[in-house]
């Protein structure tokens, strides 16, 4: 089921009446009926894969409670262990099994080996990637000691499958959702209101940005040797608005859904576009993300790495960009994404005195746009921003090979005199949906409308309602992270 | 809580009426038509005596000008531009409904009868009458691409990315389109069709459950015309034999313009939509060859006709070329 669908429309008040008016007198009803509902949720798309995630919360139910029991270090390595298999395991049949035997023929084919290929024919599973992640970091932090394992096993299901962020995060971890889960919900009239505000904000920034951009992006992208270079400039643009309406749409959404159920998801961006570095940048976009591969990729290995200083830093820095890449996909397009924002970050390793981290969420005093700010930061903001829009390209293109064929094709066609070859009138409603975009994430309100004037602030959620229905496309399209 | 829920229904109900206020223009202009084809449009009070029924093949196919003219008799087109036996037959029903039986109803009954579609092609062109389903399309169109239940009963939202056709609908006062006679195929000629890549068609497998029901919607004199296509086309169609007898097992007159002559490739604007001479040509063939006949004797057999009327001398030289 898709946020942006009617039927959701119709799934939420629904499950938000039962919710508070029907199981509100019992903790174990809620959760079931959260429970019930994720696992329909997620059927409506494809119910065959419910039993995958139903495999990995038993499988990691049943490793938190036994590494827990253990107390030698070797048995409870190996209960870490079943679990990273059957997680990764799941993850590596469903997400790069093609992935690694083509990459596999190909390696041998330019070896002058010819090999034929055969790869098999594997749907990927929606949300895979996130609730892998999710049920992995209960394991990892319980073999750590930073968590106590829950003996519910309906409050581990409804962690692991939490319908608002099952699909496409935020990557929850357990010691903040878990207790939530574990505890009663009390409702609050200011969070039932910010969640609406950010499923409405999620919507807009959905419908009307991603879906709007996705039309011309499409088109340039498959056409790209049909345009002109600032068309095709314009087209990564457009790029950046889609993937960040789409994601912190998605987000928005997530986090407001929850909230209606009384349960607060983690910020997942925080206006990445005012990023003045790529190190910023990871502590403003995907942050669950980012701050999952911190703690679970790049701390270990940095801490393994330790005796060669800086250098295994940097090491460790550019082998997590590299996961990140493959985490969004199963291509080496993917990974060339990770590897140039892995590349672009050692500067910041060699030059930085602190410690490093990526994904803290953390953003300067000024991180939100000021008048006031210097040239300086404007450069710094402008100059991340390009290189964001250099390396999408990457994320966007069929492939390697497609994106480096379109930078050669820009590159010819810059002089062209042909300045813009698309209409540029048809794309108005989406520079009017950007700017409204910008005027109110670049001041950091977060989800409020800034208005307290209760007929001023319906009538700006009416008008972007207007907004909404006036420039959406005919079918609700499916989220770009959803394939991940 | 009680709080929360009062203000969501305060809000729902101040944007229900918002809805309301912006449909309530779409309504006032119903009656109006704001495109020449394709338009779903309202058919009170037309009355027709000849009734050509069909897509796009027949509009573009039959000028109904020159056969009430040549005829005397008040002929119409009652098209639906893309579309095949199905939403046709949705538009005759609705067409009975508010007028007196034709005379004489004449039915595509070539590949464009048997062509259905997935998809809801040219939604656009029916938005303004889905809301409260006044035309009885629901059932049509529910299997098609496209489709949502809620266009039907919420307010305003069909038209969600397509506000130009809002507006259009909304201000713009009829089009004047050809109302008296249904479309004319002159516009053929001005706005060609793309071409269509047909490879063989086999007419005798899709449709067959439609013709008893639209026998069933045809009281008096029913025929059903083979509307012309390309001669190569002609040559890789099947089954119209099969189709035929179907036809005709139902008491309709069939008959194949292919049959009757060969249809040089200088009359098409692409393998099955006449341009503006073909469509003058086929005209004067129903008229001579098939109406004036008819109405001279109600038991004339068409099925005996071969082209015997002298060709237009503009495309005699093109027929010939192509029969050589």
């Amino acid at each position: 089921m898709l946020f942006n669908s009617p039927e959701f429309l119709l799934f939420l008040p629904i499950v938000f009446g039962l919710y508070w008016f029907v199981a509100n007198k019992n903790l174990k009803a809620q959760n079931a009926l959260i429970l019930s509902a994720s696992y329909f949720f997620y059927g409506w798309w494809d119910w065959r894969f419910l039993g995958l995630i139903a495999l990995s919360t038993l499988v990691d139910y049943t490793v938190g409670l036994q590494i827990n029991k253990h107390r030698i270090e070797r048995n409870r390595k190996q209960w870490l262990w079943v679990s990273v298999l059957v997680n990764l395991g799941l993850l590596g049949y469903f997400k790069y099994t093609n992935f690694f035997i083509k990459s596999w023929i190909d390696a041998w084919n330019s070896l002058g080996i010819e090999m034929q290929t055969t790869t098999l024919q594997i749907i990927l599973p929606v949300g895979i990637s996130f609730y892998t992640f999710q049920t992995l970091s209960y394991t990892i932090d319980i073999y750590r000691g930073q968590l106590q394992p829950t003996r519910s096993l309906l409050n581990f299901a409804t962690f692991v499958s939490f319908f608002p962020q099952l699909v496409a995060g935020p990557i929850e971890r357990a010691a903040k959702l878990l207790p939530q889960i574990e505890s009663k919900r009390v409702f609050k009239y200011e969070e039932g209101v910010t969640g609406l505000r950010l499923i409405l904000w999620g919507l807009f920034k959905k419908v009307a940005i991603a879906d709007n951009c996705a039309i011309f992006v499409n088109d340039i992208f498959a056409n790209y040797p049909d345009y002109s270079g600032p068309t095709l400039i314009l087209g990564m643009v457009l790029f950046a608005f889609q993937i960040y309406g789409d994601f912190s749409g998605y987000s928005d959404i997530a986090i407001g859904t929850a909230k209606l159920f009384g349960i607060q998801l983690m910020t997942n961006f925080k206006t990445p576009f005012l990023s003045k570095s790529i190190p910023e940048f990871w502590n403003r976009w995907h942050i669950s993300l980012s701050s999952w591969l911190n703690d679970y990729v790049f701390f270990p290995m940095a801490f393994t790495l330790r005796k060669h200083g800086k250098s295994g830093v940097a090491l460790a820095v550019f082998f997590t960009f590299l996961v990140s890449g493959l985490w969004h996909g199963a291509d080496w397009k993917y990974v060339v994404f990770g590897g140039l924002h892995g590349l672009i970050f050692l500067p910041y390793v060699f030059l930085n005195h602190g410690p490093v981290q990526i994904g803290t969420g953390r953003i300067d005093e000024d991180g939100y746009f000021r008048w006031h700010h210097t040239i300086r930061n404007f450069g710094l903001i402008a100059f991340t921003f390009s290189f964001n829009l250099f390396a999408w390209v990457f994320f966007r293109a069929d492939s390697v090979s497609d994106a480096m064929s379109f930078f050669s094709h820009l590159m010819k066609s810059l002089d062209s005199e042909v300045v813009f070859d698309m209409r540029m009138t048809e794309n108005f409603p989406i520079y009017l949906c950007i700017f409204i975009l910008a005027m109110y994430e670049s001041k950091g309100e977060g989800a409020k409308f800034m208005c307290r004037y209760r007929r001023v602030r319906w009538s700006i959620y009416l008008f972007l309602i207007f907004l909404i229905i006036a420039v959406a496309q005919d079918e609700s399209s499916t989220f770009i992270y959803f394939q991940f | 809580m009680s709080s929360f829920i009062r203000k969501i229904v305060q809000f729902c109900l101040i944007l229900s009426l918002l809805l309301f206020l912006l449909e309530i223009p779409i309504q006032v202009n119903y009656p109006s038509q704001t495109w020449e084809f394709g338009d779903w449009h309202t058919l009170k009070g037309i009355n027709a005596e000849i009734l050509l029924v069909g897509g796009s093949t027949m509009w573009t196919g039959f000028d109904a000008d020159r056969i009430t003219c040549s005829t005397g008799k008040k002929t119409y087109v009652l098209a639906q531009d893309g579309y095949g036996g199905t939403m046709v037959m949705t538009k005759l029903k609705n067409y009975l409904l508010c007028n007196d039986a034709p005379e004489v109803i004449i039915v595509n009954g070539g590949y464009g009868f048997f062509h259905e579609r997935q998809e809801w092609y040219d939604k656009h062109h029916f938005l303004k009458y889905l809301f409260l389903d006044r035309e009885g399309l629901y059932s049509t169109v529910n299997q098609l691409q496209g489709f949502h239940w809620w266009e039907f009963w919420v307010p305003f939202v069909r038209y969600s990315g397509a506000m130009r056709r809002y507006f259009r609908d909304a201000t713009w006062k009829n089009f004047k389109p050809k109302r008296k006679n249904g479309f004319s195929p002159t516009r053929a000629q001005h706005d060609p069709l793309p071409e269509i890549p047909f490879d063989t068609v086999d007419l005798a497998r899709k449709n067959f459950a439609l013709i008893p029901q639209y026998s069933e919607l045809c009281e008096n004199r029913k025929i059903a015309i083979r509307t012309p296509v390309s001669r190569n086309l002609n040559e890789r169609t099947g089954g119209v034999d099969s189709v035929r007898f179907q036809f005709e097992s139902q008491g309709f007159m069939y008959i194949d313009l292919n049959a009757i002559t060969v249809w040089p490739d200088s009359l098409f604007n692409d393998n099955v939509h006449l341009n503006e001479h073909g469509a003058k040509l086929a005209s004067n063939i129903l008229i001579d060859s098939i109406l004036k006949p008819l109405y001279a004797d109600p038991a004339f057999d068409a099925r005996a006709i071969r082209l015997h009327i002298p060709l237009p001398s503009i495309q005699a030289n093109a027929l010939s070329e192509n029969i050589q």
